[in-house]
């Protein structure tokens, strides 16, 4: 990536989709004032959102919202029409995602992203280990390291007995345990996932997002999850809501908790209550 | 669902009487079970006494005395009390989807921005599906998780119910605005 392409954006660091409350952000990823359109369609009228290191962020909204347009820009797989898109590998090192030439925003997403997509596109001619093998020989790293780092992280998924299984053999929450161990073995920088439970049944998709996220978590990884189902946004540090190509004002973050968390009932609590008849005529 | 705020958020409209409340509030929420009228008058007394709404004028026509007759307009106080409800979040819990329903036909009949407490409605609720989820993984016992994953899918439907709202309201403002002419 060229130097003369790096830029110090400071306005946008001065998006307020995040309370102030830290006073030195470690933001990795910065957007500002983002605009696309497809055709006569726009897709995105503005979106400012700030990303910490190490944050899980769902994106939610419904179909049309503009939340995977908004996650494309973001990784660098498509350009915005308008606004900066700017990437920290370090602090003091700002990348414009906006302004690199398609062989640059390739190599960034090679070597610096990860992603996981609803239907995972694993290669069906190859088994598990081999699937997750690839992008780390891509990478540059020897065949020794590339399938031992591969075993590593379909260990970590919880899918190690099944790393010889043709990617056609396994099952749909095996799949996905696979492409996300494909996907973090690299260890991105941001990890992007876009509705990546979609094809699961409720149990599957809570071990995948347990195992991926406890694994994310544990390596630092930035997560960004485009998801409509908010039991998926739930496992996130923090949700925004996409409508009409902008981003909902998040008042709970913004002023702090009010009367709905004031109280906070135990579990044993909502059992009673959900037993119970006359907790609802008492409303 | 709290009848006197919802009285409120009637007179939020205008000033109107006792009685025109009542049939206000039937029309818009009262098609099964109606208010008694003498549910409005102790709500509207309550109201009343602290400070939320005032005695404006009787009715020169009315056939009785009584709250019949009396005309009563929101205070300030009152007006800032129900804007303030209306972006109150409500508690994630079962059941929540009548008092929801009351929140959006009253910011509907007095144009308040629905989307926006929709939106603050959904985060309060993410944020307690978060808290819920969080307990899940720390839990190692089942019937504990199996009693989280119930309190989980209430929630999750109140956020169905609020995304289904929030794509029909325009049918709805045309319906509930039909009813109030």
């Amino acid at each position: 990536m060229s130097k003369s392409r790096l830029t110090t954006d400071s306005k946008s660091g001065a998006s307020k989709s995040r309370p102030t409350t830290n006073p030195a952000p470690d933001f990795i990823l910065q957007a500002h004032q983002l605009r696309k359109t497809f055709g006569e369609t726009e897709a995105m009228r503005g979106i400012s959102l700030d990303i910490q290191r190490g944050e899980v962020v769902a994106i939610m909204g419904p179909s049309g919202s503009g939340k995977s347009t908004l996650l494309h820009c973001l990784a660098g797989i498509i350009r915005p029409n308008h606004g900066t898109v700017t990437y920290f590998e370090q602090p003091a090192t700002p990348l414009r995602i906006d302004q690199l030439s398609d062989a640059e925003r390739t190599k960034l997403r090679r070597h610096q992203f990860g992603f996981v997509f609803q239907f995972s596109q694993l290669v069906p001619e190859l088994t598990a280990l081999d699937n997750v093998a690839i992008p780390l020989l891509l990478s540059g790293h020897s065949r020794a390291v590339a399938y031992d780092q591969a075993e590593h992280w379909l260990d970590r998924m919880g899918v190690h007995a099944k790393r010889h299984q043709l990617a056609t053999k396994l099952s749909g929450g095996q799949i996905q345990r696979v492409a996300v161990a494909r996907a973090l073995a690299i260890e991105p920088q941001i990890l992007f996932a876009d509705e990546p439970t979609g094809s699961l049944d409720s149990l599957n998709s809570e071990k995948v997002m347990e195992l991926f996220l406890h694994a994310a978590r544990a390596n630092g990884t930035t997560v960004i999850i485009v998801t409509h189902e908010p039991t998926i946004a739930a496992y996130a540090d923090r949700e925004i809501i996409v409508r009409d190509g902008q981003i909902a004002p998040d008042h709970l973050a913004a002023n702090g908790p009010r009367s709905a968390s004031a109280s906070r009932p135990t579990v044993n609590q909502l059992a009673s209550r959900l037993n119970s008849q006359e907790a609802h005529h008492e409303r | 669902m709290n009848a006197q705020n919802s009285l409120l958020g009637l007179l939020n409209r205008g000033p109107n009487y006792g009685y025109e409340l009542k049939k206000l509030y039937d029309q818009l929420f009262g098609q099964e079970k109606p208010i008694l009228a003498g549910q409005v008058y102790s709500s509207l007394s309550r109201l009343e006494r602290d400070a939320k709404i005032a005695e404006l004028a009787a009715r020169p026509d009315a056939p009785s005395e009584g709250p019949d007759r009396i005309k009563y307009q929101i205070t300030p106080a009152g007006s800032a009390y129900f804007q303030n409800w209306l972006r109150t979040p409500e508690e994630a819990s079962p059941y929540l989807q009548a008092d929801l329903y009351y929140k959006v036909v009253l910011a509907l009949i007095n144009d308040v921005n629905t989307n926006e407490f929709l939106d603050i409605q959904r985060h309060a609720h993410i944020a307690r599906m978060r808290e819920l989820t969080r307990e899940r993984e720390r839990s190692r016992n089942i019937a504990h998780v199996l009693l989280i994953d119930n309190a989980i899918f209430h929630i999750e439907a109140d956020l169905r119910w609020i995304d289904l709202t929030s794509r029909r309201i325009h049918h709805l403002k045309e319906e509930v605005c039909q009813n109030l002419a």
